[in-house]
């Protein structure tokens, strides 16, 4: 498929009082990591919930693959959710209940697959981004640089097209930032999937191929000669 | 901004030149450090100037390798100074190659520096600071400079990072040097992209 | 796309679900013993009215029921009541009159004179000879009534073998139970409006407790939702796991409380304390009533999850609220301003009119509204009194309080909406009281109000002379007499009013309040009292109407009475009055030394009373001696004839003290744990204030005074309107007649009051375990 394969097309949300969006606008390529800058309440995490349908922005349009998400109804957006997009948020939006293997086998046991199975293709997950060991283990058992792990380990298991991070090493020392976040782009461009992390940290914007940059709810101006 | 650039102001050259390079460069040891390096690099065991070169290259001199010259004529004031010693001379098909050693003084140098902090210097006048100023006064989108910067600083800071990738450890921390104060740079840039406004009234 | 398997995702459900009840088990397992509580409640509750109507049907079926003229072939039977340690007694005397092979249900044959027959418990008592009861019973025991013959396994019942000589009875009985046998104990028909009431009043806090309990553990539910919405639940399919959720606790809860109930129900009803017990058959357990609540309960569970979640959106980010306290309208405050309204409009319609129709309609209409009002404007009240109260207490803690109901006031109105909906429906309840006081036990009261309560009365059948002596000169009385009847006339005719004789000076000892009664007097009732219906001229020679008896039958003849101090004390007349009860209806009071020979009491007829000495323990003691004097059927003290005339409205008074109790008990239970839940949700921002440097005893203290914010103004406001609306009523009933039972009424209330601060302190130990700095990063 050729074209971006999701674009916010300017977006508008207000917050009461408080505009959160104020004419956004932003397209992601097909496997293309892209990072959203921004100092805090900028709108950034807004943005990304507008991409990801989780909100409905007041004005403009989202469109993934080509036709509009922000009209659809909340079962396709939960469809979209299941089967084409992970999240990864700063504090992991684990069940705090499951342990991390049956956190990370959950969105392929909601899309069908064996349970089984299922805890199998997870297990392997763990090992690859290194947190094996806390397989047993409930999200407040965790550090915070294992649970991110197993947090991208749950985002990415499904294959989905478009991985969502929200300051997905906001609560990280920088060294175990920074080792998440290799891991996690390294994970998602083996597969192809498309990231959208929003952070305030450019170190961890580094990681992406593209940055923009939010402020006060818009993008800043592409400069003239770049 | 590019007053992050470390070192004397004399070996630093202001001229207008590629950025990335620039910035790059930050991370080496600068000129000034030559001859402390190489008695660092000499401290385990005698050797030639090439090798001693060859060995500055592959750790330091990534960006910016340094000259055959520069070593030759470094090694010359450090022998003059008592620091290292001539251990031998060998010929192997080509031209006469000493080796040198540390002598004691050369290893009390060599501590010493090691021991001593590095001044921080601070270059409030930088020029990207200057541009903004100028803009500013003469009406011009100062924003605009920031984002540029911004634009480039990040380039840089993603080539750095995909360098990263699968790079071994020495490697890994010479970059990272190098980021770390890329984003020291960054952050000036959006306190003052936060400010300018108010920039803009205190100038006028 | 693929679709998660529809079995699938069911089976993924059910999995997070139980880890999630596996994982914090605590509030599941608190939750589901408080369903089972509630469950058990439910079905005693449910139970009460079957279980009196098969109590009611066995003692119907063990009274005699066919009679036969006399002379035909049947049984002679004189049902008494008598009195052991408060436990009554069933004596029965009976005689079989041509042994026609009738037997009362329960006995295996009819005992002959000199013997009796004893139910087990009975026997119990009777075998030993500290209680007496041999003596008061006297025969030979030769037999055992069976389970036919009790209405419960404790109960007190005796047959007694007599002579059909002696039997005051002249009915034959030919059969039991049937048609003929009365039904007994209906209900009054003041209390047909109160059962719908009585019936709101239990279920309200039963209501609320599974409300509470299905939307129990909401925050770690709504952390776990949001996380499965980020995944691609919908919002239907996150309501449904919450909805299972509630369900996993209360299905588990319904289940064990059948179960308890199924099993402890047979073990503890012969111990209740109603007469005789409850055999374990009577207490009904139906399995379709038990598979009606497995259904029900989860049912409304999972509606006040699904409603609880309906107002608040589940999205992956986490619950956004509703605008919270935005949402807080003053139309909230339409129904109780409406029921407000119809109360008064009731109020005007009753004043004076005849025709209450409309006025009762009104009040109803009254009772319901406001019963939503009050829920409705709760929230509104506790936002307003907070704001009032934080402005004017000083101190951190009241600040705190404050702020925190402000921002939740729904919440916090939650806390006490329970209570205030039973503070105004016992008002309602309690106000039945006094109207039921108004009616058949009135005489007897005022009986025990001017003789004491603990005045034994019994009929003389059969004077025993030497039994006498030996009452007279037992220590433990202090006083005997004995009151008969007699006719007495002014001349004017033969027919003439009765007339109570008695020993003055013997009654003076027994009853010292009445004055004026002395050797040779004559007292008459005032002339505006009913009792001198019949005129009676005293000014000339009185005369006692005395029976004559001859070959040919017997004939009247009049006697003149000796000298008489005639008096009208209305200082004595209450007194009078009350002994109106015991005397049957009589114009007054004269000295038995006054009558001529002729009319004086006889062996039998009259009515012994006896003081028992004050603070006698052995009361019992004396009832026997006083039986076996007196032959009497039934010896009771005032206490007791009044206890029985009040059976049903005893029975009203104990159903609706024992529903407000259980209210009372459920509704602690749910504020405690509707509290524990509270204190669990804002647990950070409690550990936030403590690590802030706010000291413990601060928490607590705002903890207190914020149920206390909430609690006093809605209180204060359902108290007030269920006085209101209780008022209304007594005015519609008896044209304000009757006074309100205003110490019952304070007392629900301050209890309602007391409780929920009770229930918070019950939490406060849980501040401790959460005030831990290691709860801040959760
Ligand atoms: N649910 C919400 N209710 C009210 N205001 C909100 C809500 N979410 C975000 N905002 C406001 O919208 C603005 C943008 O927020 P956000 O997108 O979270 O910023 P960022 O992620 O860049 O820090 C902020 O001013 C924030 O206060
Ligand atoms: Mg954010």
């Amino acid at each position: 498929m050729t074209g971006p394969l999701l674009v916010a097309d300017d977006l508008h949300l207000a917050f009461g009082p408080t505009r959160a969006l104020a004419g956004a606008s932003v397209e992601v390529a097909p496997g293309e990591v892209l990072a959203l800058l921004g100092p805090s309440g900028s709108g950034k995490s807004t943005l990304l919930h507008c991409l990801a349908g989780i909100l409905t922005p007041d004005r403009g349009e989202v469109r993934y693959r080509g036709t509009r998400l922000d009209d659809r109804s909340d079962e396709a957006r939960s469809r979209l959710r299941r089967n084409d997009f992970g999240f990864v948020f700063q504090f992991g939006s684990l069940v705090p209940e499951l342990t991390a293997l049956a956190n990370v086998a959950l969105p392929l046991q909601l899309t069908g697959a064996r349970r089984r199975a299922a805890e199998e293709q997870a297990r392997s997950w763990l090992e690859r981004l290194g947190v094996a060991d806390v397989a047993g283990k409930r999200p407040g058992e965790m550090s915070g640089g294992q649970g991110q792990r197993v947090a991208v380990a749950r985002a990415l298991i499904g294959g989905p097209r478009v991985v969502f991070a929200d300051e997905p090493t906001g609560a990280l020392d920088s060294l175990n930032g920074e080792l998440v976040m290799e891991e996690f782009t390294a994970a998602a461009r083996d597969q192809g999937s498309s990231v959208v992390l929003v952070t305030h940290e450019t170190r961890v914007a580094a990681y992406a191929d593209r940055s923009v940059v939010l402020r006060d709810g818009r993008l800043t101006a592409a400069p003239a000669w770049a | 901004m590019t007053g992050g650039i470390r070192g004397p102001g004399g070996r630093v050259r202001r001229a207008r030149r590629a950025l990335l390079t620039r910035l790059a460069t930050r991370c080496l040891v600068t000129a000034m450090a030559l001859p402390q390096t190489l008695l660092g690099l000499l401290e385990p065991a005698p050797r030639h100037g090439y090798d001693l070169k060859r060995e500055y290259d592959a750790r330091f001199g990534e960006q910016r390798p340094v000259k055959s010259a520069q070593v030759y004529a470094t090694l010359g004031r450090l022998l003059r100074d008592g620091d290292i010693t001539v251990v031998g001379t060998e010929r192997v098909d080509g031209p006469d190659r000493t080796s040198y050693a540390l002598s004691a003084e050369g290893v009390t140098h060599l501590e010493r520096w090691l021991a001593e902090p590095e001044p921080s210097t601070a270059h409030l006048q930088s020029e990207v600071y200057v541009k903004v100023v100028l803009a500013l006064r003469s009406g011009r989108p100062a924003e605009q400079i920031l984002d540029a910067q911004r634009d480039a600083h990040l380039g840089v800071m993603r080539g750095l990072t995909a360098r990263k990738r699968g790079a071994d450890l020495p490697t890994t921390l010479a970059c990272d040097f190098t980021l770390f104060h890329l984003e020291a740079d960054l952050r000036w840039i959006e306190h003052t992209a936060a400010r300018l406004h108010r920039l803009a009234e205190e100038l006028s | 796309m693929n679709r998660p398997g529809r079995r699938g995702a069911a089976v993924l459900v059910v999995r997070l679900a139980l880890t999630a009840v596996r994982r914090s088990p605590l509030p599941a397992v608190a939750g589901a013993l408080v369903v089972a509580l509630g469950v058990v409640v439910l079905l005693a509750g449910l139970s009460m009215h079957p279980t009196a109507q098969a109590r009611g049907a066995a003692d119907k079926a063990a009274m005699a029921g066919e009679f036969a003229a006399d002379g035909e072939p049947g049984l002679l039977i004189a049902h008494s009541s008598g009195s052991y340690r408060d436990r009554p007694i069933t004596a029965s005397l009976v005689a079989d009159t041509a042994g026609g092979g009738l037997v009362p249900p329960g006995l295996d044959r009819v005992p002959a004179p000199g013997e009796v027959v004893l139910s087990p418990a009975m026997r119990e008592l009777w075998s030993d000879p500290g209680t007496t009861l041999a003596q008061r019973y006297p025969g030979r025991d030769v037999g055992t009534v069976t389970r036919a013959g009790l209405v419960g396994p404790g109960a007190l019942v005796v047959w007694i073998g007599v002579d059909r000589d002696r039997m005051p009875e002249t009915r034959v009985v030919t059969g039991f139970g049937g048609a003929g046998v009365a039904d007994i104990a209906d209900m009054p028909s003041e209390l047909r409006l109160a059962v719908p009431l009585l019936v709101i009043g239990f279920l309200l806090p039963l209501v609320a407790l599974f409300l509470t309990v299905a939307t129990m553990g909401t925050a770690a539910r709504e952390r776990r939702l949001a996380a499965l919405r980020l995944l691609g639940f919908s919002a239907r399919h996150a309501r449904l796991v919450a909805a299972l959720e509630s369900a996993l606790v209360v299905v588990p809860g319904v289940v064990l409380g059948c179960l308890v109930f199924r099993l402890a129900a047979p073990v503890l009803a012969p111990h209740l304390p109603v007469r005789g017990g409850v055999w374990p058959d009577h207490v009904f357990f139906s399995l379709p009533v038990a598979a009606g609540l497995l259904v029900v309960l989860p049912l409304l569970g999972t509606a006040a999850t699904w409603w609880a979640l309906r107002r608040i959106d589940v999205s992956p980010l986490g619950v956004v609220r509703g605008a919270g306290d935005r949402e807080l309208r003053r139309r909230r405050l339409l129904p109780l301003g409406a029921g407000c309204l119809a109360l008064a409009g009731s109020a005007a319609a009753g004043h004076g009119a005849d025709d209450v129709t409309l006025a009762g309609a009104l009040l109803l209409a009254a009772v319901v509204l406001l019963l939503v009002g009050i829920v409705l404007a709760a929230p509104l009240l506790c936002r307003v009194a907070a704001q009032g109260l934080g402005r004017v207490l000083p101190g951190i803690p009241a600040q705190l309080a404050a702020a925190r109901v402000r921002r939740d006031a729904t919440g916090a109105a939650r806390l006490v909406t329970g209570s205030a909906l039973l503070v105004f429906v016992s008002g309602l309840l309690l106000s039945f009281f006094p109207l039921l006081e108004t009616g058949n036990a009135a005489g007897l009261r005022a009986l025990r109000d001017t003789a004491g309560g603990n005045l034994l009365v019994a009929d003389v059948q059969l004077l025993d002379t030497a039994a006498l002596a030996e009452l007279r000169a037992d220590p433990g009385v202090s006083g005997v007499a004995r009151l008969t009847q007699v006719q007495i006339s002014d001349g004017a005719g033969q027919g003439g009013p009765l007339i109570t004789a008695t020993d003055c000076a013997e009654l003076s000892g027994v009853l010292p309040a009445l004055g004026g009664c002395s050797a040779g007097s004559l007292l008459l009732a005032p002339a505006d009292s009913d009792a001198k219906a019949v005129p009676l001229r005293t000014d000339g020679p009185l005369q006692a109407v005395t029976m004559v008896e001859s070959a040919d039958g017997g004939s009247l003849d009049t006697v003149g009475l000796g000298p008489l101090t005639t008096s009208e004390a209305p200082r004595t007349s209450e007194v009078l009055g009350s002994l109106d009860e015991l005397t049957g209806g009589t114009i007054g009071l004269v000295d038995v030394s006054a009558l001529p020979a002729a009319a004086r009491p006889t062996a039998a007829g009259g009515t012994l009373l006896v003081r028992p000495a004050a603070g006698s323990a052995e009361l019992e003691r004396v009832r026997t001696l006083l039986t076996r004097a007196t032959s009497a059927a039934s010896v009771l003290t005032v206490d007791e004839q009044v206890a029985e005339a009040e059976r049903t409205t005893q029975t009203y008074r104990d159903i609706t003290l024992a529903a407000l109790g259980c209210a009372a008990l459920v509704g602690v239970l749910t504020l405690t744990s509707t509290l524990l839940q509270q204190v669990r949700e804002h647990r950070r921002a409690l550990v936030a204030l403590w690590m802030a440097g706010m000291p413990r005893a601060t928490v607590r203290a705002a903890t207190l005074l914020q149920s206390s914010l909430v609690i006093l103004p809605v209180v204060a406001l359902s108290l007030v309107l269920g006085l209101a609306t209780a008022t209304t009523y007594l005015a519609l009933a008896d044209g304000g007649a009757t006074r309100l039972p205003w110490a019952a009424i304070g007392v629900v209330a301050a209890g309602a009051a007391a409780l929920p601060l009770l229930a918070t302190a019950l939490t406060l130990p849980a501040l401790r375990t959460t005030t831990h700095p290691q709860l801040l990063p959760d």
